[in-house]
This record gives C-alpha cells, sequence and structure tokens, in this order.
C-alpha cells in the first residue's frame, strides 16, 4: 500500500482498502473529505446545529467499525451518508428529541446584501420547514441531488431504490417544496 | 426545457457550477416566476448548513473519530443491547436450522415482525449478526444469491421467518 500523498489525492476505495490495513491516517482523510458535506446532509434532514457534530462522530465511528458491510457497489459517500441518515432517525426517535428549526445565521448566503440576505434567510426558513413536512424518502432525495449534487444512480445506490423512482422522488420533492414556498 | 417549464434536472447542476443555462433557458428563467422559485429553492437548498458555520471542523472531527477508534477497538457492549438480543436471537435460529432433516419454510408472506430487535439494525449490522451462524447452517439457508448486504431489513426478518 503506498503511503498517502497530499499531491496526488487517494480515491476513497483506496484509503478505505488502507485504513483496513492498519492506516489511521487514510481514515482521517475520508473524514476530512466527507465530514462537512456530511454535517450539511444531517442539518438539511432536520438536525439542529448542536447535534451535528456528535451525530457527524458518531456516523464515521459506526461506518469504520462497519466497514464490513461496505462492499464497494455504492461510492463510501453514499454508503456513509446512509448511515447517517439512519443514525439521524433513530437519534430523534431514542432520545425523544424534538424538531427545532431556529432561523440560522449560516444559512445567510451574502451578507453583503442586505436584501438578499433576508430574502435567502426567509427561504432558508421556509426550506427546513418545507423538508420536513415531505415523506422521509422524497427529503432525502431532494437533498442528495440538488444539496449534495449526486446522481440519480447514486442516489438510488444510497437509498437502496431505483433511478427511475429517485427521479419521481425528487420531482415530486420540488412540486411539494414549491407548494409551501408560494 | 418542455414546452412550459425548464427541466427540474438542469437545476441542479446549474446552481452548483457545473453547467450552465443556454441562452433558451437564461430568458426563460427570466419571464418565469414558477421556474424563477424552483432556482431559488434549489440555491438555498444548496446554501443550506454551509459547514464553516454549522460547527463542522472536519480536521476535528477527524481527530476525534481516530482517537476513538483507538481507545474502542472492538465493538462496545453499551449501545448494543438491542444487538446482543439479536445476536441471541440468530444464535438461537443456528440451532434450528441445524437440526437435521428440517426444510426451510415456504415463504409465508406474513407481515408481522417476529424480531422486533432487528428493526433498529442497518444491513451491515444483520449481516454481522447472521455472520454468527455457523458455516453448516449457513449453507441450509441457500442465501447466496443475493448477498445479505444487499437486503432490505423486510427481506432479512422475512429469511429469518423462513428459518424458523
Amino acid at each position: 500500500m503506498r503511503p498517502l500523498s497530499e499531491e496526488s489525492p487517494q480515491p476513497d476505495p483506496t484509503l478505505v482498502a488502507a485504513y483496513r490495513s492498519g492506516d489511521q491516517a487514510a481514515a482521517a482523510e475520508l473524514v476530512r473529505r466527507h465530514a462537512g458535506a456530511l454535517g450539511r446532509y444531517l442539518y438539511g434532514l432536520g438536525a439542529a446545529a448542536s447535534d451535528l457534530d456528535d451525530l457527524v462522530q458518531e456516523t464515521f465511528f459506526k461506518a469504520f467499525r462497519a466497514l464490513s458491510g461496505w462492499r464497494g457497489e455504492a461510492s463510501f459517500r453514499s454508503w456513509l451518508f446512509r448511515i447517517g441518515a439512519n443514525l439521524h432517525k433513530d437519534w430523534f426517535r431514542k432520545e425523544g428529541r424534538r424538531v427545532i428549526l431556529p432561523i440560522e445565521d449560516h444559512d445567510v448566503p451574502d451578507r453583503s446584501d442586505p436584501e438578499g440576505e433576508a430574502g435567502a434567510t426567509e427561504m432558508a426558513r421556509k426550506l427546513r420547514e418545507g423538508l420536513l413536512r415531505l415523506p422521509r424518502l422524497q427529503r432525502e432525495v431532494f437533498l442528495l441531488r440538488a444539496q449534495q449534487g449526486m446522481e440519480y444512480a447514486e442516489i438510488c445506490s444510497a437509498l437502496g431504490t431505483t433511478p427511475g423512482a429517485a427521479r419521481v422522488h425528487y420531482h415530486h420533492a420540488v412540486k411539494r417544496l414549491k407548494e409551501m414556498m408560494r | 426545457m418542455n414546452a412550459q417549464h425548464l427541466d427540474s434536472d438542469r437545476f441542479a447542476p446549474v446552481a452548483r457550477g457545473e453547467s450552465r443555462w443556454t441562452g433558451a433557458e437564461a430568458a426563460h428563467l427570466d419571464r418565469c416566476p414558477e421556474c424563477r422559485l424552483e432556482w431559488r429553492l434549489v440555491s438555498a437548498a444548496l446554501g443550506l448548513g454551509r459547514p464553516e458555520s454549522v460547527g463542522i471542523a472536519p480536521e476535528r472531527v477527524a481527530g476525534a473519530v481516530i482517537q476513538r477508534l483507538a481507545r474502542e477497538p472492538t465493538q462496545p457492549a453499551r449501545q448494543w443491547g438491542g444487538w446482543v438480543l439479536a445476536a441471541g436471537a440468530a444464535a438461537v435460529l443456528a440451532l434450528v436450522v441445524l437440526i437435521p432433516g428440517r426444510e426451510p419454510a415456504s415463504p409465508p408472506g406474513l407481515t408481522s415482525t417476529v424480531l422486533h430487535e432487528l428493526d433498529d439494525l442497518t444491513p451491515a449490522e444483520l449481516e454481522a449478526v447472521l455472520e454468527t451462524i455457523p458455516p453448516a447452517a449457513d449453507e441450509a439457508l441457500h442465501v447466496e444469491a443475493a448477498p445479505l448486504g444487499e437486503l432490505s431489513v423486510p427481506d432479512l426478518e422475512r429469511m429469518l421467518r423462513d428459518m424458523e
């Protein structure tokens, strides 16, 4: 196994293989690579910002402990997101946590434009509220597509559905979210 | 683009900068409030929960995860109350299927859940439970047609019911 090189980023399967061979730096690189996107995804699913750190850590820990379950058929990222979504679901069910949707500053894209800022804040608030009113699969597909930029093939491997079904879920999600935001 | 609106699948790639609107698409967007709403929606989704603001510091998370992996090299007993129950259930099932001459039942099409402990497990965890079954029992199940990791939880539960 070649040592990690900053000049040539290793693909995820290579890093996974390196970690399985005992290279903890490979695990750290996988975390650095995917933690931000995973946190944003969990936030979009409804996790409070204050829970994200714990959820992301737990997701990675669980993923590394269950690496034998990853066969490389789905991307590591989509497999990781699936674990994260399942953890998030259990997190609220087992802890009896309430979903809180504060208007959070980080949803504001541009502070140099007060009008745009207000509009973006309102849009972000409505979006978070709307997402929670969607069926879970629609919410997940919408986020994986619109927020994470996944193709339908990757989405279906993350969610265990078909590309056609993922496309339908996305379009239904968009339609319903637009209705909520009018 | 159809006759009335832009193709919904175009919004995400353009919002991410991976593609650009064509002239016709841009012109349509200018005059269509419905498509502008979708554009704002997808743009808002793209900006939702920016990592620098929601407290995710990848370097810090990486350090914490590595520390924890080093500290807990084996599966902790804690969170696995349901896990332990499931493993026990799997062991009992293994004994059942090891009884000579016993044929697996035909698919019953039941809707009730026999092993509720399995509800909380991911397919990977379920697979790990099933790996506790001795090889001889595993062969008796004839499950090699589909890798267990690809089965849904209901499918795995159905298979376990068949084993009883």
